[in-house]
Order: C-alpha cells, then structure tokens, then sequence
C-alpha cells in the first residue's frame, strides 16, 4: 500500500494554511505533501496566487467527472485528507468528494443543504424550529408574493439570495414598498452575480424574518460519527451596528465577554444546527444571534470561518488549519482553552459607493502597537460597492494583544487614524 | 384642620402636567401650587390653569417657611416634573414635615452620580461598574485610572444631567484630552445647567449591552411597583460618538425571566438609595454578566407619560401623585399598542443649513407628535456638549411590526444638513442623509 500523505485542497489554499502545516509537521516530526486542484475553467486569478509550498497543483474542468477522475488518479493512493478554504470552493469539493470514496468526507448532500440559504432553513426547521426563524421562498416580486411574504413571515425581514455567500444582496426590510423594491432590484442583479460569484443552485430568494440581537461566531470540528469539538465564540459587530445599512461582519472578536452559561447555550444550539445539516467529517462555521428568546443560527458553512485561523492561533494557540485537517484523517484535534491574548479583525468599507479618491492612515495603523496584519484591497481610483452589492472592503486588518482594554483602545486609534472617501 | 388639597410643584411645571390634575381635580377637586426660585433670572412661562403661584428666594429658609405658611395645612403633596429641580424640592421638603416626601439626603445620593454609584457600591458591588472620582487631568490621575478601573472608561461630571460633558476614552491620550476639555468646560456649563454640588468628575468602567429603562413608584413602606420596561438605543449605537437616548421603545421584546431580573435589580437600587414616597426612573443596562444600573432619578423619565398612556393606558402622571398621597397606583398591564419616541441630532455640529423630511413624516400612520427644537441658523451641538436635538419626534401603532416599518420611514425620510467653519474660508457641509434601499 502507498503512503498516503497528501493533503488535497479544492478550489484555494491560503500560504497562511501551507505555514500553519509546516509548522505542525516540524513541532510533530510528521511530513504532509500539499496539493491542490482547482477548475481551470474559472480561476485563472487565483491560480497565479498559488501560495509557495505548494508540492502538487492539479487543474482540471471540475465540472467534468472524466478530467477529475484522470487528473487525480497518479495520486489516489496517497490522498490523506480532503479539505477547502473559503465558501466559494464548496460546490468543487462537492464535485471532487465522489472520486476519494476511502476518504472521510461530508456527504455531498450534506454540502449542498449547508450551502443553499434555502435548504438550510428547510433542515433546521425542521430539526429544531426554535433554533431558526420563520421564513419563505420567493421567486419574483409580484403582489402575490409580497402578500404571502407578510402573512407567512411578518415584517421586518431579511432578504437573502439563496445561494449566494457572505451577505452579497442581503438587505433588511420594513415595509411593503421597501421588499418591493429590494426583490425587484435582487431578481435584476441576481442572475450576473450567480455568474460572477459562481453562485449555489437555482437562483431563488429566501425571506426570513429579521430578529434584533448580538451576533456571535462558533467554528467547531464534527467527526464521523458527529461528535464535536467547539472553538472559542467570537463576537461579531455587523455594519448595521456602525450605521452602514448592511451585514458584512465588521469587527470579529475574540474571545469574548459571553458566560459560561451563555457559551453552553450557543455551543447547544449549534450541535442542533450541525447535525440538522447531516454533517461529517468536516469543521463547521456556524453564525448566530443572541436573542431575547434564545440563540438561533443565521447560518453554517461547512468550512473553517474567515480570517479564524489566524484569530484562533493568536488568541488560544489553536492549530486550527490541522485541526480541519485532522479531524478528516481522523486523528485527535488538539483545542487549547488558555487565553493567549486578544484578537480582533476588521473590514473596512467606504460609507458611501463611488470611486475611492482618499485612503490615509494606513501607515499610521500599522505602528499600533497591536497591529499585527493588514491586507488592502482598494487602490485610488477603485471602485467601492457595499458587500450587499457584491463589493470587496477597502482593507481588512487584524489586531492582537495580550490586554483586552489595550485592543479596545488600538481599535478606537484605528478608526480615527483611517479616512476613507469616495465620489 | 383644613382641607388637604393642594398638589405643589417645584421649580416648573408644564401645560401636560397641568392638563393631567385638572382631569384627576374633575373627581378630587385637587388645586395646582408652583413654588419657584425668585432670583432666576429668565423664569419659564407659567401655564394657565395653575392655581397659587408662588415665588421666593429658595435659598432662604425665613424666605420659604414665610411663602408656604398660609398654605401649609392644605398641600397635599410636593413634586417635581425634572432633574433640574431636584435641589428647588430639596430646599422645600424641611418645610413640610407632615406630608410623605422622600428624604433630603435620599434625593442628594439620588442625583449626585458619585453619591448614587457609592451607595450602589455599599448596597451591592455587583449591580454598578467599578469606578473612581477625579479632580484633575494630571499624569498621576489618569494612572490612578488605568490602574483603579481600566479602559474603556466612561466620563461623567459628577452633578449634570442627562449626557452632557459624557464621553468614552479608551485610551490615555484620549482620557487626558477629554478630561482637559471637561474641567474646562465644566464651571462654564455647571453654572448654565444648574449642576448640583462641586465640580467633580466621575470616571466608570464602561459596560457594553442593551440598554433599558424602567419606571417605578416607591410608597412610604418601600413597596414597589413597576411600570414596563422601555428598550433605549443610544447615539452610540447609530454611529454618534454621544450617549443621547435616540429610540425609545415599549413594551420590549424581554422575556418574563429577564424582566424579573432587570425588576430586582432595580429594586436593589432604589433600596440602595433609601428612596420612598417618590416616582423613580432607572436606566439599566444588559450585559454579558447581568444586569447593571446606570442612573437612578428621583423623578418620572423624560417623554414616559405619553408612552405609558399610550402602550398601556397608565396615567402616569396621576400615579406619580397617587404614591405620594399614600394611595394605590393604577397599572394596567395590557398592551394597548407600540409606542417609540426619538431624538434626531445633526450628524455634525455646526449651523442647521437644511432640514426635510419633518411634514412628510407627519403623514405616516403611526405619527402621534413632533416637536422642533431648531430652525434654519440655529446652532446644533452634540449632547454631550449641552446641545438639544433637533426634534423629537412620537410614533404610536397598535402592530410593532408596523410601528418598525415606519421607523424606517422616518429614518428614510429625514435629511439634516449641517454647515461647519473650518480654517481660512473653508467650510464642511455634512448631511445626515435619509438611509437608501438599494
């Protein structure tokens, strides 16, 4: 029998995750060979991104089970672990996942229902209907549909296109006139960025009742057999709390203020959540809402959070990159509790779209002294849309420090420091 | 004996107020008493239908006991409608030893914000932040702060009301220039407002949650009953660096369990500063590690009256009156409706350049009242620098969801547009522009 040590990531692979491995095999005496196959159809950006470390690249037409097949055979034996980065890549593991069949994966059904906005409503409610709130599916924005919206879900409501990632076209409604305009303006747009953003499935819309609340973030590692091992809950500031009229998560942070009561209580509703959506093998990012009436699950993603690496291996010491490794070979995962420091990561977006004409304080955040990584997405002359108009942040940027108080304090130097304006 | 009739205000009264004891006088015959400060240089217009007006200098004790004597065996009871009038009612009450009030030193601790977080600290450490009192912006204070109470923190001048002179600093720098422009600003403003006390400053952890309020009424035993809990959005949380109440909105969404909490430790706070025969307004705060009292005031909260009649059908007003009489306040607890109340305030300080938006919104379903506070050329400043808003602005719908849906309306509808001199000729425009759908 083959060795098998390769590590097959779909779709992307951050060099952050090739470090992250690379110190493992080091600290264990351990050594992994990295692979990575994407579509060769749709990613001629990202491929020229292809981080250094990198042993084996593989493309091929993803859509195409004869290339697949063909492309990854000299290497079948070997393969170790399946994994992906990023919500994107989802829909090419779920093409890939048939062809490893001695590997432990999610099944693809459980993919398709953890990525399609729609499904995922389907499955929690009818698992547990106290963890997710009311909700409909559209598909125009005629008076019927609007009528059925209001009898069966009730204002305010958000609109979510069903198999769109992060909060590309999610918008918040009071009124009549307002989902009116909002399904109107998201059933022009949706079909070009189902292209753009290779969106899931049929381009439907989800109509879900908005509840008010604090958002908070679990990422959790599921085994075979569906037991779980949870992350620390980080705490979630969306744009609407900073007076943006949209969802992108704004500031993350962890670990947070939550009780241990309360993080018994989140980590419950999301083991609900998880096994609703039938997952395995896999490390889940789940979203939720602490209500007045209890959590409930915005939404799970079967993949590792963003920027949550890094946010976990500076706060806690978490290997989190191996751990969703390891919890597909399956080896033992190693989830540190002790407080290292505190982590937060910011998005930061122009308040209003235009063409960017003013970017300052840039450099003078970067001598903060809990600065620790920024990664600027907008130049002059750029164009800036809000997320829910499928627009990218001007910049995002992380900080660490051992004091909470002390990354409070580098926040609030931050946003004074940073100007952005547009026309 | 005479006959106890008269209810007596100090300091001011207002038209509502006046309106309210004549409907409960329709019944009790009650007569309506205003007592003011005589050196006041700029007295607010009296409102027809008070019934004794009364006026001397509040600082002398010959002064008061004289003006009230003739009248002494007929008031029934001494109130007061605002914050800015607590020490008028404290000046007052030695002179009316037979009627139930609440004590003098209740109403100091009550209002003075380091008094009020001390007993709170002595009642029970767990319902306040941590906090310290400074006197200066010197190096050795700001350590004494970082290290007594740690950042964020939260800046209150110890005797003022409302948000004024109140900023976050989550760092030194920022603590040492806000402390600066406080003790500056502070004999300025103290003098204007009527601050209560010595200049002082109290510095305070900052706690972040969802802020509440609830009204109470204490008899002269201690037993309390409360009004419905009130849900508060702050500047803060509508991207404002200011702590002004923007939204406020009954009944919440609490259920049963947390609002027995929030009711407990109200409760503790109200015992904490020995308050009886008094209405009391609590501000509280819901955090990650339970409930925390902001503010106390011996006194109805600001625009609660209206929100209470018309969420609930409580009179308010007439309760207030009740506890002090020894009698049992009415409370129904059936929801009439959703009520909101909102303060709108330039974005940015400067000269009031535009404002629309204000008959549109008059013609929304769930519109009950506005009132403007500015016109074209006034000055707006923020609260904390003493400024008032704008407008405020009443909504009141029978659905919640309907009430919410014109909200968002209003916040679509509003424009306020701002002028700001900067150096040289220069001047920034800034437009607190209606949010669009996209």
């Amino acid at each position: 029998m083959e060795t098998k040590n390769i590590l097959l990531y779909v779709g992307k692979i951050f060099s952050s995750s090739v470090a992250n491995i690379r110190k493992w095999e080091k600290n264990e005496g351990r050594s992994f060979r990295i692979a990575l196959l994407y579509d060769s159809r749709k990613q001629k950006k990202e491929n020229e991104k292809i981080p250094e470390g990198v042993d084996i690249v593989l493309q091929c037409d993803l859509s195409s089970d004869k290339a697949i097949q063909k492309t990854i055979l000299p290497f079948q034996d070997n393969f170790l672990a399946i994994t992906t980065r990023d919500e994107k890549n989802i829909p090419y593991l779920q093409k890939v996942i048939p062809h490893v069949p001695y590997l432990r994966t999610p099944t693809s059904m459980s993919l398709t229902w953890a990525t399609n906005k729609t499904l995922m409503r389907k499955r929690l409610y009818f698992h547990d209907k106290t963890i997710t709130p009311a909700y409909t599916i559209v598909y125009n924005a005629e008076k019927t549909t609007l009528k059925k919206i209001e009898e069966e879900v009730g204002f305010p409501l958000v609109v979510k296109p069903a198999g769109l990632a992060c909060s590309l076209l999610v918008s918040v409604c009071f009124h009549k006139e307002e989902l009116e305009k909002v399904l109107k303006t998201t059933f022009r747009k949706i079909r070009t960025i189902y292209k753009e953003e290779n969106g899931r499935g049929e381009p439907s819309v989800l109509v879900e009742q908005f509840m008010d609340g604090e958002m908070y973030s679990i990422d959790a590692y599921v085994d075979s057999r569906g037991r779980m091992s949870f992350c620390p809950v980080v705490h979630v500031k969306t744009g609407k709390s900073i007076g943006f009229d949209d969802f992108f998560g704004y500031q993350q942070i962890t670990p947070t203020l939550l009780s241990k009561e309360s993080i018994e209580k989140a980590r419950c509703v999301t083991e609900k959540g998880i096994h609703a959506l039938g997952l395995r093998n896999t490390t889940a990012h789940v979203e939720l809402l602490k209500t007045e009436k209890g959590w409930k699950i915005i939404e799970i993603g079967p993949r590792i959070g963003g920027f949550r690496d890094q946010m976990y291996k500076k706060s806690f010491g978490i290997n989190h990159t191996m751990n969703d490794i390891l919890v597909r070979i399956p080896e033992k995962i190693i989830v540190p509790k002790k407080v290292l420091g505190h982590s937060a990561t910011l998005k930061f977006f122009a308040k209003k779209e235009g063409v960017l004409t003013k970017l300052t304080g840039i450099k003078k955040v970067q001598e903060l002294k809990s600065f620790y990584h920024i990664k600027t997405h907008k130049k002059l002359g750029d164009r800036c849309l809000y997320a829910k108009n499928g627009g990218q942040s001007v910049f995002n940027i992380m900080l660490f420090n051992k004091e909470r108080s002390r990354l409070l304090a580098d926040i609030r130097r931050l946003e004074k420091f940073i100007n952005i304006e547009t026309k | 004996m005479k006959h106890k009739n008269i209810i007596l205000y100090a300091g001011k009264i207002s038209e509502d107020t006046v309106k309210d004891v004549q409907k409960l006088g329709q019944k009790t015959k009650y007569r309506l008493a205003l007592i003011y400060d005589s050196k006041k240089k700029n007295p607010f217009p009296i409102p027809e239908g008070v019934d004794i007006v009364l006026s001397c200098d509040l600082d002398s004790d010959e002064a008061i006991s004289r003006t009230l004597s003739p009248y002494f065996e007929e008031i029934i009871t001494v109130m007061i409608r605002s914050d800015s009038v607590v020490s008028q009612l404290q000046k007052i009450i030695p002179h009316l030893p037979y009627i139930k009030t609440p004590t003098v030193r209740s109403l100091k601790w009550a209002t003075d914000k380091i008094s009020m977080r001390e007993m709170f600290y002595c009642y029970d450490k767990t319902i306040t932040p941590s906090f310290t009192v400074v006197h200066n912006a010197k190096k050795v204070t700001l350590k004494k702060v970082e290290e007594n109470i740690g950042f964020p923190v939260v800046v209150k001048p110890a005797g003022l009301l409302s948000s004024l002179l109140v900023s976050v600093c989550f760092h030194e720098e920022e603590l040492e220039k806000v402390l600066k422009t406080t003790f500056r600003k502070i004999r300025t403003i103290y003098k204007k407002e009527n601050g209560r006390g010595e200049p002082s400053v109290l510095v305070e952890q900052f706690m972040d949650g969802e802020m509440y309020s609830i009204d109470a009424y204490v008899d002269s035993k201690g037993n309390i009953s409360f009004c419905p809990l009130v849900h508060v959005k702050t500047g803060r949380s509508i991207g404002f660096d200011d702590f002004f109440g923007y939204q406020r909105i009954t009944p919440t969404t609490l259920n049963k369990e947390d609002i027995e909490v929030a009711e407990n430790v109200a409760t503790k706070s109200i015992y904490a500063l020995k308050l009886r025969s008094t209405s009391a307004h609590i501000e509280i705060l819901k955090t990650n590690q339970g409930w925390k009292i902001i503010e106390l005031g011996p006194r109805l909260g600001g625009f609660r009256h209206m929100m209470y009649m018309k969420s609930f059908g409580i009179d308010h007003y007439t309760n207030d009156i009740l506890i002090r009489t020894s009698k049992k306040p009415v409370i129904p607890k059936k929801v009439l409706g959703h009520t909101a109340v909102f303060q709108f305030f330039a974005k940015e300080e400067g000269i009031l350049t535009k404002l629309t938006g204000i008959k549109k919104v008059q013609e929304l379903k769930s519109f009950f009242s506005i009132e403007v506070n500015k016109k074209l050329s006034d000055r707006c400043l923020y609260a904390k620098s003493g400024g008032k808003s704008v407008f405020d602005i009443t909504l009141f719908n029978k659905e919640r969801s309907e009430l919410l849906a014109d909200i968002r309306r209003l916040e679509q509808t509003i424009e306020i547009e701002t002028e700001t001199k900067l150096k040289g000729n220069n001047v920034k425009k800034t437009v607190s522009k209606p949010k669009k759908t996209p």
